[in-house]
């Protein structure tokens, strides 16, 4: 190593010692939703006014925990079942929520007023408050309810 | 119009040797960590009501009132498991008063029972939490049954519960009964939202002043504790099963359908009445399966 290499070495390292290591470039996760249909849209019209005043964070958690519902839901096969009534299904919502919401970003019931009536409303008339089993039909609702949930997160409607 | 029909017959043998079957026989030590609160009332039609808006007490037509105050207890005790202990139930209708009486009579018994009528509180403890309960408005293999009649009554009280709905019955009981012998067990017990039939030989005037019973008289008959309240006085709400048969002055805070079907016993009559030792705390019953879900997100957002 030639002494102007050495230099060249400790000057490099005496900048970086002064001015630290560059930042790191990250990139910002974004959500792939599909845009839920026009009528889909709709009906999630209240909850969409409510995120809207939300907190950055929340709606971003918004959109993160409806969409990753939504997608474990579509990971049902005919072969792999877990979620076989609509018992089942409110369950899930229910943890889901309880884990993420609640006790993760621990936010209060009353935080956004009106939105847990608003997204009731939404899965009551998109699916009804009925016991019973899960069909093909029911499971493509269910889906499509959550991601129109998670687009109102999304900020995109 | 009302009939003061009783049919409380005691057998303290019967009712002993049903204690003998359990491990834990009295409410002190079975629940010996259930608290009193003095300064909290109750009232457990509230969660009666909750689930059943349109319930109103039924009269008995013959000697059954055993049957009455145990069945309900048992629709009683169903409601309080879906809206105080949040199980995962569903109401499944009023408990039909004829199976809780047959089970008592006859079942229990081993024999058919050609005696006239009335049964005991150890033979209904027995029969709800060894056979199970019967409910209104369920179909049994295209058997419905709509209303309470004596005949039933009369009929199962003799033959039994027909065997073709004793496995509707089996899916459908109390899981326990404990004996109960005074006020403050009996108040601790409704303060946990577990009701308490009780079988004794007081008797009451027909006129309530606001809402309170005036002891007077021999009844041997079975009713059903159900409320507690600390003012005025201590006292349990003593639920009857001759319709709205009290005349008088009314407690206006509890709900019309119990304003005149039963009233306010103070707590040293209660005591009196439990001391006969054939009176039961009743926990857990075995109930349907929800037809509908409360909500889709369980209150969290």
């Amino acid at each position: 190593m030639t002494p102007t290499v050495r230099v060249a070495i400790a000057a490099g390292l005496m900048y970086f010692a002064v001015h630290g290591l560059p930042p790191a470039t990250l990139e910002t996760a974004t959500i792939e939703l599909e845009k839920p249909s026009a009528e889909m849209l709709q009906a999630v019209d209240d909850v969409q006014k409510i995120m809207r005043t939300a907190s950055p964070v929340d709606r971003t958690l918004w959109a993160e925990v409806w969409s990753k519902c939504g997608k474990i839901i579509s990971g049902e096969t005919t072969t792999q079942v877990i979620f076989t009534d609509t018992k089942s299904l409110r369950q899930f919502n229910v943890i889901a929520f309880q884990i993420a919401w609640k006790r993760l970003a621990d936010n209060s019931k009353d935080k956004y007023a009106g939105l847990g009536e608003a997204t009731e409303r939404v899965f009551a008339e998109a699916i009804g408050l009925e016991v019973r089993p899960v069909t093909p039909e029911m499971r493509k609702k269910f889906i499509d309810t959550c991601n129109a949930l998670a687009w109102c997160g999304a900020g995109r409607g | 119009m009302f009939l003061p029909l009783m049919g409380y017959t005691p057998n303290p043998q019967g009712t002993e040797a049903f204690l003998r079957t359990l491990v834990h026989p009295t409410l002190a030590t079975a629940g010996p960590n259930l608290a009193l609160d003095e300064t909290r009332d109750v009232f457990l039609g509230h969660a009666l009501l909750a689930v059943d808006p349109t319930w109103k007490r039924g009269a008995q037509q013959i000697g059954s009132c055993v049957g009455h105050a145990w069945a309900g207890a048992a629709t009683m005790l169903s409601a309080l498991d879906i809206t105080i202990r949040n199980e995962p139930e569903g109401y499944g209708g009023r408990v039909l008063e004829a199976s809780v009486y047959g089970f008592a009579r006859v079942e229990v018994q081993g024999k058919k029972n050609l005696g006239g009528d009335g049964s005991y509180g150890g033979a209904a403890a027995r029969g709800v939490t060894l056979f199970g309960t019967l409910h209104y408005g369920q179909d049994y293999g295209g058997k419905v049954f709509t209303e309470s009649t004596g005949r039933l009554e009369s009929d199962w009280g003799r033959n039994g519960v027909p065997d073709e709905l004793e496995p509707y019955a089996a899916q459908h009981k109390v899981a326990s009964a404990v004996l109960v012998t005074d006020f403050e067990s009996a108040a601790a017990a409704i303060q946990n939202a577990y009701p308490v039939p009780v079988c004794s030989g007081q008797g009451f005037s027909m006129t309530m002043r606001e809402g309170a019973l005036s002891p007077m008289g021999h009844w041997s008959h079975a009713m059903l504790f159900c409320g507690l309240r600390w003012k005025p006085e201590p006292a349990l709400y003593l639920l009857n099963s001759w319709g709205e048969c009290y005349g008088g002055s009314v407690d206006k805070t509890l709900p019309p359908a119990f304003q005149r079907s039963g009233g306010w016993c103070d707590a040293a009559t209660c005591t009196k009445m439990l001391s006969g030792e054939d009176s039961f705390a009743c926990s857990g019953y075995s109930g349907f399966a929800p037809r509908k879900l409360p909500n889709w997100l369980g209150g969290i957002i």
